[in-house]
This record gives structure tokens, C-alpha cells and sequence, in this order.
């Protein structure tokens, strides 16, 4: 199986890449994008131990952050020992069940060592 | 045969034949009050009880009645000597005597393991209960129990204890509280989460607050209003 | 354009948990209003609910609340903008006013959270967040605010003890009050500087503390708006004019802010909210600003442009912020101490305003007779944001 990677959508106008996705570009308002495959790999912006998750997820702490992945952000969890984390550490993302919505199990983003 | 008083009162208790008290400890609260943490003898517990005649009446209220009833029944079999090693400790205002918060147990259900009673906060909001719920676990590790047994009567008492505490199940023990599910306080985790993470308190306490307190069991003018955020009169008019 | 002045504002009973319905609680505010306007002649009214749909299972709020208080002929409708709704009902009561369409407009806002156990609640706001890019990741806003606090602690040297600073500042003000969910006095040594601050102040998203967000809470507030000609007619209140309304947007997601301890929309709101009021920042003399978490009372100070950038803490320090400081913020207690039913907030800032411009604040009153005020409600986060400006004629 293929490991899934970070998306980003690329304007076919302008050349500027998106995440999440947009019906118009956010420079030049046009409205054909390409799914344009991104480094797995980035830097820790910020981040947070949650100690209050919300439904859905089942565990009393939940790291999340937000990781620059060089031409976008991307906002997720992370897999890691909350004395591990830091601020701009490199982290690799990896394709996991994040979150139980309306009773379906939902598949995300989380980022962990690489 | 006549029943003297001699035949109804319980054994001495063994693990604490001296009868030695709780050490006070004085605890910071939010708002910058330094709450005494003490035990109380009979005649103290005497002027504690009268707040207990309305907290009974709190029904559909976080089920203070109930855990009310129960500590109003606990408290007068302990000032009459009709229950085995209880003790009870009292969270005090240091500077006025007002009482925050109480809570009771019992020693031995055998020497190694107690029985937790009950918690009880007269002031909401400043986390009162959590700091007492401990010390009174203090108080039965410092005179030798291995382990606590605990259930709880109200879902904010569960996350209190059992998830903040991470008490473990043990469901095959019959708690004298009745048939509620029971947990339990290991001197395992005590010593390895609960001492480090959750136990505060500084002593010894300041002779001048002891003394405030010791004076003056200073009873909350509207307890209801404390705890419910409505005046007597409202609560129970409405 | 006609001028729109604010002739009524009212809040009900003190915020916390309300035991009626939804629409009792919306209706002791606007009777309130009314009676402070002394005038129930309304022709249309704006309701400002961010979730009584989902939590409440009540939708159309405006119908509802007119046929409570039987205010027909009066029209209405409800406005949704997540926590921005309050300001934005008013902004559109202010337009519908201003453009001659109605005379007189009144705008209540109200929310009944307490009716959830806490990450049902926290949920519910959750979905303000981007559905994929965020909320299926249990993104919630205390989590957002957070992640926020720790750029700026890491850019400015923002430290916990001053977000604990402004906690005690808005605890300080919620104790004088009346209408405050929170009536609590905290000190920095039990909330922050203890060892049993742990137990007291636990973190709920590190870096920050319970004391360091708003709580959850039931609310409602109103106010009643007219022309300025029909005002100057009925009203024997000091005259209050809706001088500058203002709003900015940004992303949805945080993560695509280039800068995110820039709050642009709050910028752009402001800068809107100044022109048309012809006033500069130093013409103000005090603030309302949307403290659901402590770090947004530094970051919107500085990007509304009353601060430098990374500057707000130093005048905390410095007391400046304080009601008798040289720039009161939140003399209310704020979202911090008032309570922040999400709905609500808006139109309760704006409440705080009247009163304190026409010097009717009580305990809390700011000094020497203020003249211009400035509110900040931020929805979603920071992703639409409404100033509204407001000056004694
Ligand atoms: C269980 C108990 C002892 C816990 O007391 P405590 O640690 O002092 O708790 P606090 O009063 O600080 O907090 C109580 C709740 O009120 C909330 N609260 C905070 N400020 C408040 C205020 N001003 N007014 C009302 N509620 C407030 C808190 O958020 C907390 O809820 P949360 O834990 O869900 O966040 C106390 O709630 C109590 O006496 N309950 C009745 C008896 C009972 O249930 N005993 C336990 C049986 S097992
Ligand atoms: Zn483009």
C-alpha cells in the first residue's frame, strides 16, 4: 500500500497552492486547481496539550499543532509524549484515525517522529 | 441484663488506640484565602451540624441531599459513639473560622484498608472538595492503611475522584455505603501520582489562623446561597 | 445615511445558569431594554443566536421571541455569526435604521449553554472551525487560543503571570458587576504562584489555565436603536450615537494566516469603525474587547491599533488597563468575568458602553465622564469580527 501524503491545491492560474481547499484562489480568484502531492515532512509552529477534548475522541489528552510544511500549514494531532514536543521539531505525517463524528470513524493527518 | 452504654459503643479503634489527630495543614485557595485543614472533635462537630439541617433539603441539586442525609447521619452516630474510627476534618477560612468544606472516613474495615465517607463543599468554585477529598486520604495513609475504598455518590464526585485520582475499580467489594460500584486508593498510586501531583498543604499552620479557627466555627450565613447561587428564600419558595 | 442612537439596553438577571427556556431568558432582557427606553414602539427585531438549533432545538428565534412579547407589528428575523452574532444583529439594526427602511430596531442576543456536559459544549463551538482541516482533528477554541498563546510567548515574551494579570484585572471588575456569571475574587498566588495553583488553575489547553478562558454560560442581552431625530423626540437619557460600525474578515483555518497573532479582521473592522466615526485610537477612553481567552484581550488590543505590536502586556503590567488606569479595558469583568453566552456577548458589550458613557456604571464607573468607546466581538477565530464605536452626543 501506498503511504498517503499531505495535498495541497495548486492554482492552475497563478501557481499558488492551497490547503485546505478553495472554489477560487485566494490570489487571483481562479477557479481550476491540481492536487499537488507535499512534503510528508515539516516544522512544528505551535502546538497544544488539550486536557479537554471534545466528543468523539476518546482520550483525556490530546496533543495538536499546526506544522509548516514549506508552501502551507497543515493543523493536526500528533503522536508524541507531551515532554517530547518542541517548537519547531520535524515531524512527519502519517495517515490515522483521528476522531469518532456522528459515529463514524474519521481518518486524518497525525504527526509524529520521522 | 440491662444494657448499660458500655455494651453499644464500639471498640477502641486499633490502628489509632491514641486517638492522635490529623496534623493541620493550611491549603491556598484561588482567591487568595489560606484554608485550615483540621480534624474536629465531638463538641466541634456538634456546632457543624445545625448547616447540615438545610443542605438536606437541596433536592435536584447535584445531590447534595442525599450525601447531606447521610453525613447528618454519620456525624450524630459519631458525637453519640455508634460508629467504629470515624474522623472527620474540616476546611476553615483561616482568617474568619468560616467552614469551607468537611469531609469524613472511617479506619478499618480490617487494619490495612479504610473506607472513605463522604466530601462535602459548602463554598463552590474554588475546588474546596478536591483538596480535602485528599487530605482525608493523607490522614489514612499516614496511620497505616494499605489501601482506601470509595464510591461515589454524584457524577462530579466520580470525575473528582475516580478520574482525577484514577482510582481503580473494584467491583467485587461491598462498600458500606451500599452496593454502588467501589474503587479504591492503592498506597501505590498514592505514593506515585497522588502525593506528587495532587497533595498541598503547608504546615505547621500559623498559630494565629489555627487560632481563628479553633475559636470560632463560623457557620456560612446562607449555605444554600454558597452552594446554589440562590438565597434560602428563593430556593425554597420557588 | 440618517444617525442611529442606542436608546435602551438591558440584561436580565445576573448571567449564569438560567432554569427557564431560551426565550424567557431573550425576553427579561428585551423587556429590560424596553423599559430603560421607555418605549416598546419596535418595528422590526434582529435576535443574535450562534446555536439554540442544535442545542436547544429551537430554530427562528426572531419569530418566536416576537409572538412571546407579542411586539407585532414588529418584523424580525435571527442573525447567525457564530460569537460575532450580537455585533452583527446590531450592525444590521444600525443599517436597517440608517437607511430609512425601519425607525426604531431592537437587537437581543442570548444563549443558553448550560444545558451540555462540557465537551458537548466545546463541541458545539467547535464547529466554527474548518470541518476538514480542523474539526476533525478535535480542534476546540480553548485549543486554538492556546496554540495562539504559545506564538506570542515565544514572539513577545508574553509570560502565563500576565495572562493571570488579566484574569485578576477582569475578576477585579466582575466583582462590582451586577450582571456577572463570575463573582470571584482570585489572587495570583492561589491561581498562578502556589504550589496547589496546580489543583486550583489546572491547564486545560497548555499553555493556558482554567482562569485563563471564559466560562460556560446562559445569557441574554438587548438593546433598543432608533434615528437619532426620533431619539432626540422620546428619549430623556444622556443621547448615545452608534458613531462607527466596522467589520473585517481573515481564513477560516488559522493555519493559513501568514502572521497568526495579526488579527487582520480585527484591523480591518477598526480601521472601518475610525473612519467612519472621524475619531483617531487616542480619542477613545475605553474598551470592550472579546476575551473568551485572556491572550485575544493582548492580541486584539494591538491589532485594533491601540497597542504596538507585542506591546499590550507592558501596559497591563503597568496597570494601564485597569478601570481607573489610563485606558480601561473590559470595565464589565468582560467575557472573563460577565460570562460568554455566545450569542449574547455582542450586545452585552454594547450594553456595558451605554452604561458606562452615560455614567450609569455603578461600582464599575470609569472616571471623567467618557466620551467615545470602542467594542471588539470576534467570531469564529478571528475569522469575522465587528467594532462598533459609540460616543455620548
Ligand atoms: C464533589 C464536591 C465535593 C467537589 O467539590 P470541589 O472540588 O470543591 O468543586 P468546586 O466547587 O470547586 O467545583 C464544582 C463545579 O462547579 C463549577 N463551578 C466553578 N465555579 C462555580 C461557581 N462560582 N458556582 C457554581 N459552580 C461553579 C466548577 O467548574 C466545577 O465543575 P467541573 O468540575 O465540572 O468543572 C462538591 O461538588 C460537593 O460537595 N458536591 C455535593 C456532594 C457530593 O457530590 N459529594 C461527593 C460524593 S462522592
Ligand atoms: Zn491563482
Amino acid at each position: 500500500m501506498v503511504e498517503k501524503v499531505p495535498i495541497g491545491y495548486k492554482c492552475l492560474n497563478c501557481g499558488e497552492v492551497h490547503y485546505p481547499k478553495h472554489g477560487r484562489c485566494l490570489q487571483c480568484k481562479h477557479r481550476d486547481f491540481e492536487e499537488v502531492e507535499l512534503p510528508s515532512e515539516g516544522s512544528l509552529v505551535t502546538y497544544t496539550i488539550l486536557k479537554a477534548p471534545p466528543t468523539g475522541i476518546d482520550k483525556s489528552s490530546l496533543i495538536l499543532g499546526i506544522i509548516d510544511l514549506g508552501e502551507v500549514r497543515y493543523t493536526g494531532q500528533l503522536e508524541l509524549e507531551p515532554e517530547d514536543v518542541q517548537l519547531g521539531m520535524k515531524l512527519k505525517a502519517v495517515w490515522r484515525k483521528v476522531r469518532v463524528i456522528d459515529g463514524k470513524s474519521v481518518s486524518g493527518f497525525v504527526w509524529t517522529h520521522p | 441484663m440491662s444494657v448499660d452504654e458500655e455494651m453499644l459503643r464500639p471498640p477502641q479503634n486499633k490502628i489509632n488506640p491514641e486517638n492522635t489527630p490529623y496534623p493541620s495543614k493550611f491549603i491556598n485557595l484561588a482567591d487568595g484565602t489560606k484554608m485550615v485543614v483540621r480534624q474536629i472533635n465531638r463538641d466541634e462537630v456538634k456546632q457543624v451540624i445545625p448547616l447540615f439541617y438545610d443542605i438536606v433539603k437541596l433536592t435536584d441539586f447535584q445531590y447534595y441531599d442525599i450525601v447531606g442525609a447521610r453525613i447528618l447521619g454519620e456525624l450524630l452516630a459519631y458525637i453519640n459513639y455508634r460508629v467504629h474510627d470515624e474522623y472527620v476534618i474540616l476546611g476553615q477560612d483561616g482568617n474568619t473560622g468560616e467552614v469551607l468544606g468537611l469531609v469524613n472516613s472511617r479506619l478499618t474495615v480490617n487494619p490495612k484498608v479504610g473506607i472513605s465517607l463522604h466530601t462535602m463543599t459548602f463554598k463552590r468554585g474554588l475546588r474546596v472538595g478536591a483538596h480535602l477529598f485528599v487530605a482525608k486520604m493523607e490522614n489514612h495513609f499516614l496511620l497505616g492503611n494499605e489501601e482506601v475504598y470509595i464510591v461515589a455518590e454524584s457524577p462530579i464526585g466520580f470525575r473528582r475522584w475516580m478520574e482525577e485520582l484514577r482510582l481503580e475499580p473494584r467491583p467485587e467489594v461491598e462498600h458500606e455505603l451500599g452496593g454502588v460500584p467501589s474503587y479504591c486508593l492503592t498506597k501505590e498510586n498514592w505514593e506515585g501520582y497522588v502525593v506528587p501531583e495532587r497533595l498541598f498543604g503547608e504546615r505547621p499552620v500559623p498559630e494565629e489562623l489555627l487560632g481563628n479557627c479553633n475559636s470560632n466555627i463560623l457557620l456560612p450565613e446562607d449555605v444554600v446561597f454558597q452552594i446554589t447561587r440562590k438565597t434560602k428564600e428563593e430556593w425554597f419558595n420557588a | 445615511m440618517r444617525d442611529v442612537a442606542i436608546i435602551g439596553v438591558g440584561m436580565g438577571r445576573r448571567w449564569g445558569r438560567y432554569e427557564g427556556s431560551l426565550i424567557e431568558m431573550m425576553a427579561e432582557a428585551s423587556l429590560d431594554a424596553i423599559e430603560d427606553a421607555d418605549t416598546d414602539q419596535i418595528d422590526a427585531l434582529f435576535v443574535a443566536n450562534m446555536g439554540a438549533g442544535r442545542i436547544n432545538n429551537q430554530t427562528a428565534l426572531g419569530s418566536a421571541l416576537i409572538d412571546y412579547l407579542n411586539l407585532f407589528p414588529a418584523v424580525g428575523a435571527s442573525i447567525e455569526n457564530g460569537p460575532a452574532s450580537g455585533g452583527t444583529a446590531a450592525r444590521i439594526g444600525y443599517m436597517a435604521i440608517a437607511s430609512g427602511i425601519h425607525d426604531c430596531v431592537m437587537v437581543t442576543g442570548g444563549e443558553k449553554m448550560r444545558v451540555a456536559p462540557g465537551p458537548v459544549v466545546t463541541d458545539f463551538i467547535a464547529t466554527m472551525s474548518h470541518p476538514q482541516a480542523e474539526y476533525i482533528y478535535g480542534i476546540t477554541f480553548p485549543a486554538l487560543g492556546a496554540m495562539l498563546a504559545r506564538i506570542y510567548f515565544n514572539k513577545y515574551g508574553v509570560t502565563s503571570e500576565d495572562l493571570a494579570r488579566i484574569a485578576i484585572k477582569n475578576h477585579t471588575n466582575g466583582l462590582k458587576n451586577p450582571h456577572a456569571h463570575i463573582q470571584q475574587k482570585i489572587t495570583m498566588e492561589g491561581i498562578l504562584t502556589s504550589r496547589e495553583a496546580k489543583i486550583n488553575n489546572p491547564i486545560i489547553a497548555d499553555p493556558l489555565h482554567l482562569y485563563d478562558m471564559c466560562p460556560v454560560t446562559d445569557g441574554a442581552a438587548s438593546i433598543i436603536m432608533c434615528s437619532m431625530e426620533k431619539a432626540q423626540e422620546i428619549s430623556e437619557k444622556p443621547l448615545i450615537r452608534l458613531a462607527g460600525t466596522g467589520q473585517g474578515m481573515d481564513t477560516m483555518a488559522v493555519h493559513e494566516r501568514e502572521d497568526p497573532t495579526f488579527l487582520k479582521a480585527v484591523t480591518h473592522a477598526s480601521d472601518q469603525a475610525f473612519s467612519m466615526a472621524e475619531l483617531k485610537r487616542e480619542n477613545i477612553d475605553f474598551a470592550e474587547v472579546h476575551n473568551a481567552f485572556e491572550i485575544l484581550e493582548l492580541a486584539e488590543l494591538e491589532s485594533a491599533g491601540f497597542f504596538e505590536r507585542g506591546k499590550a502586556h507592558l501596559a497591563v503590567r503597568n496597570g494601564e488597563t485597569e478601570i481607573f488606569g489610563r485606558f480601561p479595558v473590559n470595565p464589565s469583568g468582560g467575557l472573563k468575568a460577565r460570562g460568554h453566552p455566545v450569542g449574547a456577548t455582542g450586545v452585552a458589550q454594547l450594553c456595558e458602553l451605554v452604561w458606562q458613557l452615560r455614567g450609569e456604571a455603578g461600582e464599575r464607573q470609569i472616571p471623567n465622564n467618557p466620551k467615545h468607546a470602542y467594542a471588539v466581538n470576534f467570531g469564529g477565530f478571528g475569522n469575522n469580527v465587528v467594532v462598533t464605536i459609540l460616543s455620548r452626543v
